[in-house]
C-alpha cells in the first residue's frame, strides 16, 4: 500500500543529507512545440535545495545564456520529473547536459513497477501516492494550456507561468525525500541503489538526444499519402481482397473470412462465444504463423488503426515523439503506436529515408533474449546453442530432433518448429500460444516445450527460481536494478515473471548502448525494441556503424558478463529508403496506387 | 557545505562507471525450493517414461493392500499380515520418477509365497529392472498378456532424486493412516465387516 504521510515525515529530514553531492538542483522547464518539432522553451525555474537559491529565467534570458545557469558537473545533482523533457530543452538551447541526473519519474516507476497505482505515473500521481500536497488538476491543466498556446504572453501571464513552473519545482522538493529513502536506504553503504538510479537518469539524457535527433522521413511522400489516403484505402481493399474475397462493399465479412480459412485449412483461435477472434494480437500472431495472412493483417490494420495524421513529423522532416522510456513493466520504451514511425504498420516504415548525403543503419542485437537467458542462467547447453550462431538448429540437434549433420537447408521444417519454441520461451509464451504462432498442433508444441525443458534444465531451474524469488521476496531485479514488484496490488502471473529477466535485462542492454552511443557523439535517431537506428553522413556511415556496433557489443557484455551478443546491421544509403521485411508487399501495393492517384487517373 | 551534510567516507556513485552498479546475483537472495510433501503410490501410466532408483536402499519387499474403489494403497506390517492374508499382495516398493520430475512409489508385483507368478507381473518386473538404467514406458497389451516395454533413445538427463531417506519417503507415501500395523486398523475392521 502507499506509505502514509506521517511515516515519511520522519524520513524527509534525513533524506537529503545522505546525497553525496555539494549541490542539489531541482529544475523544471515550461515549453511548447508543434507535433514533431523541437521544444521551444518558455521559461525555467531551478532551486538549489541546500542553499535555497532560486533561479527564474524567461525565454529571452534562456536564449541569451549559452550555458546552464548552475553547476551541472559531477558534484551537482540535477533533479527533474521526466528529465528527458528538461534535457530536451537543454539541447534546444545548446546547453551542455548535466552529468548526474536523478529523475523522480523513473524512480517512482521503479518504486511501483508491477503494482497498481491509483493516480497514474505523473507528478501529481506520485505526490498523491506518497500523501504529499499537490496542485489541483484543473489549475494545472489551465496553466499547461496557457503555455501550449505559444504566446504572446503579457507581464501577468509571464509571472503566472513562472510561478506555475516554480510550483512544480517545489513539488519536486517535496517528493525527493520520499524517493530518497528508497534509493538511499540506511543499509546501502555502497550507494548501489543511488548509482543505479543515476544510471536510469543517464539514459534519460540519451532519450533526450534521440528525441532531439528524430527519424528522417520522406515528408513529401507522406503529404501525398495523407492527401490521397481515403481513395488509397478503397483501392487497397480491392487489390488485397482479390486474393481473399472477404470484403463486401468495403466491409470485412466474418462468414467469408471463415470460408477462406476453411478453404486454406488454417486453424484460427476462437472466442468463448465460438466466433473467430479477429483482434489485432490474434491477427499479428497468425500472420507470423501463416504468411498468407500477413497482407490481410496489414490491410486491416491500415484501414482500422492507421491515422496518418497522427504520425508526428516536424517541419524539418523528422519523426519525433515521446519515446516513453520505462513505461513498460520490463523497462522498455513504449512510444505511441500512432505517433512513432516504428509503430505496428510496418509498411509505413518505407517513409523512412535518409536525407541527401546521409545514410541510416538499423543495428539490432541478434537473438538477444536467448543470449541473456543463456548467460545469466549459466546453462552451458544454451550457451553452446547461442554461440553456434543458429540456436534453433542447435536446439534441434541437442534435443535429438535432428541429426548432428543437419543444416538450416536440410531440416528447414524442424528448425522452424524449434525456432517457434525457443523464441516463445524467450517471450514467456505457453504451448498453446506457441502452437498458434508456429502453426503447430498443441500436442506437438507441448512435446517440443518438454524437450526444451530437458535440454536446458539449468536454464529452467534458474527461470523458475526467479519466479520464486519474485513471489517470495516481493521483488525481482535486473542486473542494474530495474525492479518488478509482486504483491496484493500486482496482476503479474508466473509467465510474465519468468519472462521478466530476459526482457528487462534486454532493456538494460539497449539503454546502456544508447547512452554510450549518444555520449560518443553518434546520431542515434531512435530505439526500437532491441535495436538502434543510426544516421551518419555517407562518407562516415561505415565507420559510425562499426563504432556503434562495438558499443552495443560492449553494452551486452556489461549486462551479460562473459557472453557477448551478436549485433546485426542493415544499411540504407541515400537515395534508397528503409524497407521493412514484413511490410514490403503492402508498401509496393500502396506505391502502385499512389502515382495513379497523383496523376488523377483514378477517381 | 558542512561535513555532516556530505558524507565524505562514501564516494558518490558514478553512472558512467556501471561496473560498480551491476548486481552479481547476491541481491535476489530470497527464493524457494520445491518441497516434497506427498508421494503417490501407483504404477506408471501408459503415457509416461519413468526411471526406477537403482540403489538397493530404495526398495522394500512388503505386503500391501489395495482398495481399488478408492484407488488407495495401504502398507501392511508383518504383525498385521495374518488379519489380511487373503487380501494383500506381495510387492516390492520402488522409488520412481517420470520425465516431468514427479516422484512416486511403485508397488512392483512379486511372486506370492507359493512362488506363483504370471506374465503381467513378470513383464512389470522386467520393466522395473530396465528402468534402473533407462527411461522406460510400459503399456498394457491384452493380446500379448503383458506389458509392452519401450526404451527411450537419445541422451535424456538422469532424474534428480529427492534428497530423503527411503524411510522418510515411506512415511510420506503412507501417511494419514495408510499404515496397517494391527487388526484394530479401521480398514481391517471394515473388511471384516465390523
Amino acid at each position: 500500500m502507499a506509505p502514509s504521510t506521517s511515516s515519511h515525515a520522519t524520513n524527509i529530514g534525513n533524506g537529503l543529507s545522505r546525497f553525496p553531492y555539494g549541490q542539489i538542483w531541482c529544475c523544471d522547464f515550461e515549453f511548447h512545440h508543434a507535433d514533431g518539432d523541437l521544444p521551444v522553451p518558455v521559461c525555467m525555474v531551478a532551486k538549489e535545495l541546500r542553499s535555497g537559491q532560486v533561479i527564474r529565467l524567461w525565454q529571452d534570458e534562456l536564449r541569451q545564456s549559452g550555458c546552464p545557469p548552475f553547476d551541472t558537473g559531477p558534484d551537482a545533482l540535477f533533479v527533474a520529473y521526466y528529465a528527458s523533457a528538461e534535457i530536451g530543452c537543454f539541447l534546444a538551447l545548446g546547453w551542455r547536459t548535466p552529468e548526474r541526473v536523478l529523475d523522480l519519474f523513473t524512480e517512482f516507476r521503479a518504486e511501483t513497477n508491477g503494482l497498481w497505482v491509483q493516480h497514474g505515473n505523473g507528478l501529481l500521481g506520485a505526490l498523491s501516492y506518497f500523501g504529499l500536497p499537490a496542485m489541483g488538476t484543473e489549475e494545472k491543466t489551465e496553466m499547461c494550456d496557457l503555455v501550449l498556446s505559444g504566446g504572446p504572453w503579457d507581464a501577468h501571464d509571464r509571472e503566472s507561468i513562472l510561478d506555475y513552473c516554480q510550483s512544480d519545482v517545489e513539488a519536486l522538493q517535496r517528493l525527493i525525500p520520499a524517493i530518497a529513502c528508497r534509493i538511499l536506504p540506511e543499509d546501502d553503504h555502497g550507494l548501489l541503489r543511488l548509482g543505479q538510479a543515476l544510471l536510469r537518469g543517464r539514459y534519460m539524457v540519451a532519450v533526450a538526444h534521440m528525441e532531439h535527433c528524430g527519424v528522417p522521413i520522406d515528408l513529401t511522400l507522406l503529404d501525398r499519402l495523407r492527401e490521397s489516403w481515403g481513395h488509397i484505402k478503397d483501392e487497397l481493399i480491392m487489390a488485397v481482397d482479390a486474393d481473399y474475397g472477404v470484403y463486401e462493399s468495403g466491409t470485412f465479412k466474418m462468414a467469408r473470412f471463415e470460408a477462406w480459412l476453411i478453404d486454406k485449412g488454417f486453424p484460427w483461435p476462437r472466442l468463448p462465444s465460438g466466433t473467430l477472434a479477429t483482434d489485432e494480437d490474434t491477427f499479428r500472431q497468425m500472420a507470423r504463423a501463416y504468411p498468407a495472412v500477413a497482407p490481410l493483417h496489414e490491410l486491416r490494420h491500415s484501414l482500422g488503426k492507421l491515422k496518418l495524421n497522427n504520425l508526428q513529423v516536424g517541419a524539418d522532416s523528422r519523426n519525433r515523439c515521446l519515446l516513453s522510456p520505462f513505461r513498460s513493466k520490463t523497462g522498455r520504451n513504449q512510444p505511441s503506436n500512432a505517433k512513432f514511425i516504428f509503430g505496428p504498420s510496418r509498411w509505413l516504415r518505407g517513409l523512412i529515408k535518409p536525407a541527401s548525403g546521409y545514410g541510416i543503419a538499423y543495428l539490432d542485437f541478434g537473438s538477444q533474449e536467448i543470449a541473456i537467458a543463456a548467460a545469466l542462467s549459466g546453462d552451458e547447453a544454451m550457451i553452446d546453442a547461442y554461440t553456434s550462431g543458429d540456436p534453433y538448429m542447435t536446439f534441434a540437434k541437442q534435443a535429438g530432433l535432428a541429426p548432428p549433420e543437419a543444416t538450416k537447408e536440410s531440416h528447414k521444417g524442424v528448425r522452424n518448429r524449434c525456432k517457434a519454441i525457443v523464441l516463445g520461451v524467450g517471450y514467456g509464451m505457453g504451448a498453446e500460444s506457441m502452437a498458434y504462432r508456429a502453426g503447430l498442433q498443441v500436442a506437438e508444441a507441448r512435446e517440443l516445450l518438454r524437450r526444451h525443458r530437458e535440454t536446458y534444465r539449468v536454464f529452467w531451474q534458474w527461470a523458475e527460481n526467479n519466479v520464486n524469488v519474485a513471489l517470495a521476496g516481493g521483488v525481482l531485479r535486473t542486473v542494474y536494478g530495474w525492479p518488478i514488484h509482486t504483491g496484493s496490488r500486482s496482476k503479474l502471473n508466473d509467465r510474465s515473471l519468468l519472462n521478466f529477466p530476459m526482457q528487462a535485462n534486454g532493456a538494460e542492454m539497449l539503454r546502456m548502448a544508447a547512452c554510450m552511443g549518444t555520449e560518443a557523439g553518434l546520431r542515434i535517431c531512435a530505439p526500437i525494441h532491441d535495436a538502434l537506428l543510426l544516421e551518419a553522413p555517407l562518407e562516415r556511415l561505415d565507420e559510425d556503424v562499426f563504432h556503434l556496433r562495438s558499443l552495443m557489443v560492449k553494452a551486452s557484455e556489461m549486462v551479460m558478463g562473459t557472453l557477448a551478443c551478436r549485433v546485426d546491421a542493415d544499411l540504407v544509403r541515400y537515395p534508397d529508403r528503409y524497407r521493412d521485411e514484413g511490410g514490403g508487399e503492402m508498401w509496393d501495393r500502396v506505391m502502385k496506387i499512389l502515382p495513379a492517384r497523383a496523376a488523377g487517373v483514378v477517381e | 557545505m558542512s561535513d555532516d551534510v556530505k558524507d565524505k567516507k562514501t564516494p558518490a556513485p558514478n553512472p558512467f562507471n556501471p561496473d560498480s552498479l551491476r548486481i552479481t546475483g547476491d541481491v535476489n537472495t530470497v527464493g524457494a525450493e520445491k518441497l516434497l510433501v506427498r508421494l503417490p503410490v501407483r504404477k506408471p501410466t501408459k503415457q509416461e517414461f519413468f526411471r526406477v532408483h537403482v540403489d538397493t536402499e530404495y526398495r522394500l519387499p512388503c505386503a500391501i493392500l489395495e482398495i481399488k474403489e478408492e484407488r488407495e494403497f495401504y502398507l501392511v506390517t508383518p504383525g498385521a499380515l495374518w488379519a489380511l492374508a487373503e487380501d494383500v499382495r506381495h510387492v516390492e516398493l520402488r522409488l520412481c520418477q517420470n520425465r516431468q520430475g514427479a516422484s512416486f512409489m511403485w508397488p512392483v508385483p512379486m511372486p506370492g509365497p507359493d512362488g506363483r507368478t504370471n506374465s503381467w507381473h513378470e513383464s512389470a518386473r522386467e520393466a522395473a529392472n530396465l528402468a534402473e538404467n533407462s527411461w522406460i514406458r510400459m503399456i498394457a497389451v491384452m493380446a500379448e498378456g503383458g506389458y509392452s516395454i519401450y526404451r527411450a533413445t537419445g541422451a535424456i538427463p538422469d532424474p534428480q532424486w529427492p534428497e530423503k531417506t527411503f524411510q522418510e519417503l515411506l512415511q510420506l507415501a503412507f501417511k494419514d493412516g495408510k499404515l496397517i500395523d494391527s487388526e484394530g486398523h479401521p480398514i481391517v475392521q471394515q473388511l471384516n465387516g465390523a
